[in-house]
């Protein structure tokens, strides 16, 4: 069983799975970061959602049946990758693990009280030995970094869905 | 070992094309109002291009440079459709390009038979 969500692509209603929503709303984001930063870039963009709404007209979406991620994946291959639509000297574009929004969450699987340090490193992109290396030296030396670290314990969230711990996972190799 | 030159090959042939990808999107709606799909099917017959993608970039640009002009129609199925066609001075910039083509294509066989 799965989710679906309405959605609304050059004017046309589909029902999309929630998996298949959440690829083709990354697919789109990393066009538009590869079109660039030109005057055209929302026109080009509905003549992609144009393209894309026909053919998932042609697989067979309607009312009544789902766009799943099987389809959405079979029109991107029709249309091309984002790379595509770079002009070939910018590509912005580089790795599908690059483009995401990063979170500030304690990171549970790499652990040593509360993965406050770990998160912190991965959000920042700096290495977790050194926040730590940093957070005990100002423990023993003037204690400012323990009420930090409670703050951070209290505050920050914990990584706890599926999607979340994905989210982490991408942070871990993009470094 | 065969598919290292293969693919070197594969690598300049796209080159080539991309260059004048232009130029035949250009000739291509000269024959005739078409709208994106049916000028990317046509590149597809002849391998111009791989994927769609490509083309909606160059449309934008022809469009934007004034050679092409477009106008809305409404789809059997699916959202409308933008149909292109040429304009005055795209008819120019094609026909500069058809002499420019036939030049390449000299130039091109007389260095080889040289």
């Amino acid at each position: 069983m799965k989710c679906t969500l309405n959605i609304n692509l050059a004017g046309i209603a589909f029902v999309i799975d929630n998996d298949a929503y959440n690829f083709l709303k990354l697919y789109l984001e990393n066009v538009e970061k590869c079109i660039g930063d030109i005057s055209d870039k929302k026109e080009i963009l509905l003549d992609i959602e144009s393209r894309l709404a026909e053919i998932f007209i042609s697989q067979g979406a309607d009312k009544v049946r789902v766009v799943a991620i099987d389809n959405v994946k079979k029109a991107i291959e029709v249309v091309g990758e984002p790379e595509v639509f770079g002009n070939g000297s910018t590509s912005y574009y580089k790795s599908k693990s690059e483009v995401y929004s990063r979170r500030l969450m304690r990171d549970t699987k790499d652990c040593v009280i509360s993965g406050v340090c770990s998160g912190v490193a991965l959000y920042s992109g700096v290495n977790t030995s050194l926040i730590r290396a940093f957070v005990i030296f100002f423990a023993i030396f003037g204690g400012t970094s323990i009420p930090l670290y409670i703050i951070g314990w209290i505050f920050i969230p914990k990584a706890r869905t599926i999607s979340e711990m994905s989210l982490m996972d991408k942070m871990r190799d993009a470094r | 070992m065969e598919i290292i030159p293969t693919k070197k090959a594969d690598n300049i042939k796209a080159q080539m094309r991309k260059g004048i990808l232009e130029y035949c999107v250009l000739s291509i709606i000269s024959k005739g109002d078409s709208y994106a799909s049916s000028i990317i099917s046509t590149l597809k017959e002849s391998e111009m291009i791989v994927v769609e993608g490509t083309i909606y970039p160059i449309l934008t640009r022809q469009k934007d440079q004034g050679l092409l002009t477009y106008r809305w129609e409404e789809s059997p199925q699916g959202p409308p459709r933008k149909y292109y066609t040429i304009t005055k001075q795209g008819g120019e910039v094609l026909e500069t390009l058809d002499n420019e083509w036939c030049q390449l294509v000299e130039q091109i066989s007389k260095i080889r038979t040289n």
